[in-house]
């Protein structure tokens, strides 16, 4: 079982990994700078362990709802901290709203992008 | 029988062993001596004797023998003559049986004739053997025989083996027995010892003594020794024969049981009692227990006040204690805390006006309390000032007896003044009073003191208007507060009190709004109406919250309320050893601080200097320069309005409007301090006194009745 969460851990890792570097890639070509690779993998490191505590915040916040469901309510519970963020979200979710498309998924997503932005 | 025998016991063993056939003692003793012993061995002596085999069985029989014996024959005297010729005996098979038959008891007698004619081993092994033999003896209870029988054997064997058996009496014989045979001795040993596990113990301690009582004994005569051993087997059937030592031992081991202390502690009430008069905070379940509680830390709470003196931000404290010594006056005087709660119940300075009243009473005692309640339930405003003026004069009268008494007077006039409009729920009018008393009150305080009790007049002031404005809340409170309002003045007092003139005065204006904050905490177990606020009083982190919707628009709560809550806390950031920056417990505690000084319908933010910096100080380590103090404040407030934005965001998160304690809970593993393996409740045990825990963490104890607040 451990092994399989390691598996698993490395994996996203990874995932997470190429998802950064695809990022990083262009962003620099936006303002002409390149990534060191250690920089991206710091990034990736960072952005891996943040969704950890992310997960973690957005569990304790949807029981302390008293809910069983992560909501984007619990996102924007989240992201309040980063005006940046918390606004960005806020117009997401309004769109999502106005296109009738809610996945929670999709705003987690943009979360983490967002905060490894 | 001679020590200097040449007969080693081993010898002589063998020697019977090989001539004699093996046979039940009372065959062979019938069979060679028709001496007169074995007419008079009765059957049950032979029967006993039938089954000698065990050294136990030995032992046994011998202790019952000789006890009859000793019964039978007084004198010992005549006992070793007896052994003499007993022994005379022991080297030949026939006297051994005729000892055997004189004594009921042909193995055991040869067996003891052996042991006395065997080199003298160590004391030890004597000792013991005879503390052995004393239990199975003692257990027989037939301690005259014993006697008589060691008697027999010791003094005539052996010098040393003699001594420790004669004293020993039954157990001495046994062991002598016991010793002798090799074999058979070490399982009389494990068996006596299992038998008698304690006195062995106490044997080895009493071992010299034992000798020494042994020879003190012989030295003194059997009958004495008879008499004290049979005492002694009265008293302890283990101890037995013993000398005084076995007195001794015996005294340990009955002792430790009678002394034995199997309470843990003290009764966790009496320990939170105790904790609630060492400066437990307000809301220290006493508080809304017995008045008796109230009184007793009442009487602390004096104590304290004279002792310690306060900063500014311990006026509250201060004021509590003065309270408390009010209070005393006020519950011995129920009159006031009758007339005055359903007085109170329609004003919101309920609270003010009782502790008024009880600071009144217990000033001016009798005339003052008795004069302003009476006069404050009869009469109406106007008589309230009358009546203020009269306390007023009555309090500076008894003023210059004592320094507290002039405190008192002060809060006592504001109390006055605030009793009387409660009752008359004219706030503008009573307010009105009230400012002039307070400033009445000003210039009589001393020096120092001015400056605290202007502000704890200011203090007062906003919240006695405070008060009126919220009423209803303060009704209930004011009732229960005037108890533990004292408990929570002392309490907040006690923690920082430095200078009692100053803390007297700023006491007293803090208190109402300290009684009141504080009475909350320990009402919230009472059942305040406030419960809400209350029990995030009860979090730290609610307290900002609490007091901005507190202060900013729930007129129904009460503001001094609140900030008596923060003036409460204050006092526990240097109890609190978290990080200022870091910890959520210790920041609201500036926050009261802060209110304190600003004016009702101001929130500033303006936490003391000296708070901040000292709680900084106390963190930091090293030297802090006081430069830092503008950082800090405005750090300081950043934080505690993040900390209330957050809590109130996490309540509207659950889709309430109220601050709870999970609100808080959350807050706390926001910050890191609460993880999945840390729990609240560690940090309630690290940081939090015992009351406030017992307040957080419902725990049952028996006998004690469990307010589990709800979480």
């Amino acid at each position: 079982m451990s092994d399989d969460k390691d598996e698993t851990q490395q994996r996203l890792k990874a995932a997470i990994h190429f998802t950064v570097g695809r990022l990083c890639q262009k962003t620099g070509e936006d303002h002409q700078r390149g990534f060191s690779r250690q920089a991206v993998a710091a990034i990736a490191e960072t952005a891996f362990r943040q969704c950890d505590v992310f997960a973690k915040d957005l569990e304790a916040f949807a029981r302390h709802a008293k809910r069983s469901t992560v909501t984007s309510e619990d996102v924007k519970l989240i992201a309040r901290r980063s005006t940046a963020l918390s606004i960005h979200i806020q117009n997401k979710t309004e769109e999502l709203n106005q296109e009738k498309k809610s996945t929670g998924k999709r705003k987690s997503r943009d979360t983490e992008e967002e905060s490894k932005e | 029988m001679d020590p200097t025998e040449d007969l080693s016991a081993r010898v002589l063993l063998t020697h019977i062993l090989s001539t004699e056939t093996p046979r039940t003692p009372i065959t062979r003793s019938a069979s060679q001596q028709p001496s007169t012993s074995a007419t008079r061995s009765s059957s049950r002596l032979r029967n006993k004797n039938a089954v000698p085999r065990t050294p136990k069985a030995i032992l046994k029989r011998s202790q019952i023998h000789k006890l009859r014996e000793s019964i039978s024959r007084p004198s010992l005297n005549t006992t070793r003559k007896r052994t003499r010729s007993v022994s005379f005996r022991v080297s030949n098979m026939p006297a051994a049986n005729s000892m055997l038959l004189e004594d009921g008891e042909t193995p055991r007698h040869l067996l003891m004739n052996i042991l006395q004619t065997e080199p003298v081993r160590t004391p030890l092994v004597h000792g013991m053997a005879a503390s052995e033999g004393r239990q199975p003896s003692s257990a027989n209870s037939s301690k005259g025989r014993s006697i008589e029988l060691s008697g027999l054997d010791l003094p005539d064997l052996t010098i040393g083996a003699a001594n420790l058996v004669v004293e020993e009496s039954e157990q001495s014989s046994l062991t002598l027995s016991s010793l002798t045979l090799k074999t058979p001795f070490v399982e009389v040993r494990t068996e006596k010892r299992g038998l008698r596990r304690k006195a062995l113990q106490r044997r080895i301690i009493s071992e010299a003594g034992f000798d020494a009582a042994v020879d003190s004994r012989s030295m003194e005569g059997e009958t004495s020794s008879g008499k004290t051993e049979q005492r002694l087997s009265k008293t302890t059937f283990s101890e037995g024969f013993t000398l005084g030592l076995s007195k001794l031992c015996e005294s340990d081991i009955t002792s430790d049981i009678i002394h034995c202390d199997t309470a843990l502690f003290a009764q966790p009430g009496a320990m939170t009692d105790n904790l609630s008069i060492g400066g437990a905070e307000p809301q220290n379940g006493s508080l809304t227990a017995s008045k008796s509680q109230r009184e007793e830390e009442k009487h602390t709470g004096d104590d304290q006040m004279k002792d310690n003196a306060t900063v500014a931000e311990e006026e509250a404290g201060v004021a509590e204690s003065l309270d408390t010594v009010r209070e005393d006056a006020a519950n011995t005087e129920e009159e006031e805390n009758n007339v005055e709660a359903p007085t109170e119940e329609e004003g919101e300075a309920d609270s003010q006006n009782e502790e008024n009243a009880a600071v009144r009473s217990p000033s001016e005692e009798e005339e003052a309390a008795a004069e302003s309640q009476i006069e404050e339930e009869q009469d109406g405003v106007d008589s309230e000032p009358e009546e203020v003026a009269e306390t007023v004069s009555e309090e500076e009268d008894v003023a210059p007896d004592s320094h507290k008494a002039a405190v008192d007077i002060e809060p006592e006039e504001d109390a006055a003044k605030s009793q009387s409009e409660e009752e008359e729920e004219t706030a503008d009018y009573q307010r009105e009073q009230e400012v002039p008393a307070e400033e009445v009150e000003a210039p009589r305080s001393v020096g120092p003191l001015v400056v605290p009790v202007t502000e704890a007049a200011g203090d007062l002031d906003d919240a006695t208007e405070e008060g009126w404005s919220d009423g209803k809340s303060k009704a209930p409170s004011s009732l229960h507060m005037g108890s533990p309002e004292t408990h929570a003045s002392y309490t907040d007092a006690h923690p920082g009190a430095d200078k009692e003139s100053s803390f007297h005065l700023p006491e007293r204006a803090n208190d109402t709004e300290d009684r009141l904050l504080k009475d909350k905490s320990p009402e919230e177990a009472a059942e305040e109406e406030e419960e809400e606020e209350e029990e995030e009083e009860e979090e730290e982190e609610e307290e900002e919250e609490e007091d901005d919707d507190d202060s900013d628009g729930i007129p129904s709560k009460t503001p001094a309320f609140v900030r008596q809550k923060m003036i409460f806390f204050q006092p526990k950031p240097q109890n609190i050893p978290a990080s200022r920056t870091g910890e959520a417990i210790p920041v609201p505690k500036p926050k009261p601080v802060r209110k304190k000084g600003k004016g009702p319908a101001k929130k500033q933010t303006d936490l003391p200097k000296s708070y901040l910096m000292s709680v900084f100080k106390h963190f930091a380590k090293t030297k802090v320069s006081p430069d830092v103090y503008p950082v800090l404040k405005d750090i300081m407030d950043k934080y505690f309005d993040r900390l209330a934005e957050d809590l109130e965001t996490y309540a509207l998160h659950a889709k309430r409007k109220t601050i709870e304690v999970e609100d808080t809970e959350l807050l706390l593993r926001r910050q890191g301090h609460v993880s999945d393996t840390v729990p609240v409740e560690v940090l309630i045990e690290k940081y939090l006194r015992m009351e406030q825990r017992k307040l957080l963490i419902p725990i049952a104890t028996s006998g004690n009745v469990v307010f589990p607040k709800k979480r």
